[in-house]
């Protein structure tokens, strides 16, 4: 696992490096020491950021996977 | 964003298969469960974990989709079964056409219908057809069971026959299997071919007629089409009326496969003979060593 980590194309390490940004601020904002309705606020503002770039990264392996199996079905 | 991708380095290599990915995705769920459920205790943390299970769900649907396509780089993966090492390259076929060869009888000797083959495949050789080229290269390297192994390598050309669309291809296929027919029952002393036979006398070539009651110097060159052989070669002499007059034999000795030897002797030709026939006897094969 750490290996393919290494061998990751940059724009995936970007994307994984954000998601793992948003994702620990989304869980700290949880913790903060700040009032209940800004703690709630902060969390779901990132923890949407996260599943956004989730969710994207999901649909462009989608596309890519759909794409290279045409390329193999059809050339 | 696929376009960025360089070839060969596609997103989401990163995962083995779907069972990795599936883990991974599974464990970061549990710890958003988790955290936010010990942050927001009561009905708040419980619409948070309700989200990271609801993308759990997505993802494990998406994750399908991809295991499907095959762009998990793992071999269990439906699409990519098929995308196995070149026929030529396995271990199967590189074993035994790494073994010895024994020199082929030019009847049985189809090195060149193979390669012909084989670019036919362009590398990539049905399964049927694989058989029969591991099968020619036993044919190859064995000498001792030579026809129990022509028969093998006949049974499987048939499934070839069926595979092949080109007609020239096909025609000499066809011509493969009559071939390995007839080596299959062809009997030793059939593949020894007589040829040039001279009476000499005094240095010139006579016929019979001329050196009748003399001593003449026979020559006969000999080659053997077959397998390793020992044989003898009759000499017969006979009078117009076809009836033997005088029979001699010389023994050949060993002959390889396609090996041309010439045989001399001198003898005394009968007075009454006008023609002389040759014929081969007692031919045996001979085991090469291997």
């Amino acid at each position: 696992m750490l290996n393919r980590l290494k061998t990751m194309n940059r724009v995936t390490k970007i994307e994984y490096g954000l998601m793992v940004m948003t994702a620990l601020l989304a869980i700290g904002a949880g913790f903060a020491p700040v009032g209940r309705e800004e703690s709630v606020l902060f969390a779901a503002v990132f923890l949407g950021i996260t599943i956004g770039l989730w969710v994207s990264h999901l649909l462009t392996m989608l596309h890519t996977a759909v794409v290279q199996n045409d390329a193999r079905i059809n050339g | 964003m696929a376009e960025d991708t360089p070839p060969g380095q596609a997103i989401g290599e990163e995962f083995g298969n779907f069972a990795s990915f599936a883990l991974v995705s599974g464990m970061v769920s549990a710890i958003f469960v988790a955290a936010f459920l010990t942050a927001f205790p009561g009905r708040i943390g419980r619409y948070f974990g309700g989200i990271a299970i609801a993308v759990l769900l997505i993802t494990f649907v998406v994750g399908l989709t991809l295991d499907l396509l095959g762009f998990f780089g793992n071999e269990s993966s439906l699409t990519r079964e098929t995308e196995s090492t070149p026929f030529e390259e396995t271990d199967r076929y590189q074993r035994v056409r790494s073994q010895s060869n024994e020199p082929l009888p030019r009847q049985i000797n189809f090195n060149e219908e193979v390669t012909a083959l084989k670019e036919y495949f362009d590398g990539d050789v049905p399964r049927a057809a694989q058989s029969f080229f591991i099968e020619y290269e036993k044919l190859r390297s064995s000498s001792s069971r030579r026809k129990t192994q022509a028969s093998s390598v006949r049974s499987a050309l048939n499934p070839v026959l069926a595979l092949v669309d080109d007609e020239e291809l096909e025609a000499s296929l066809e011509q493969m299997g009559e071939d390995l027919f007839a080596y299959i029952k062809s009997n030793p002393a059939e593949n020894i071919i007589v040829t040039e036979v001279a009476l000499t006398h005094d240095g010139t070539e006579q016929s019979v007629m001329e050196t009748q009651g003399q001593t003449a110097h026979l020559t006969a060159a000999l080659h053997n089409e077959g397998e390793a052989v020992e044989a003898e070669l009759s000499i017969r002499f006979t009078d117009p009326t076809g009836a033997k007059i005088m029979e001699t034999t010389l023994p050949t000795g060993r002959l390889s496969t396609e090996e041309r030897i010439e045989l001399n002797t001198d003898l005394l030709v009968p007075a009454a003979a006008t023609d002389i026939q040759f014929s081969i006897l007692n031919a045996r094969q001979v085991e090469t060593g291997t």
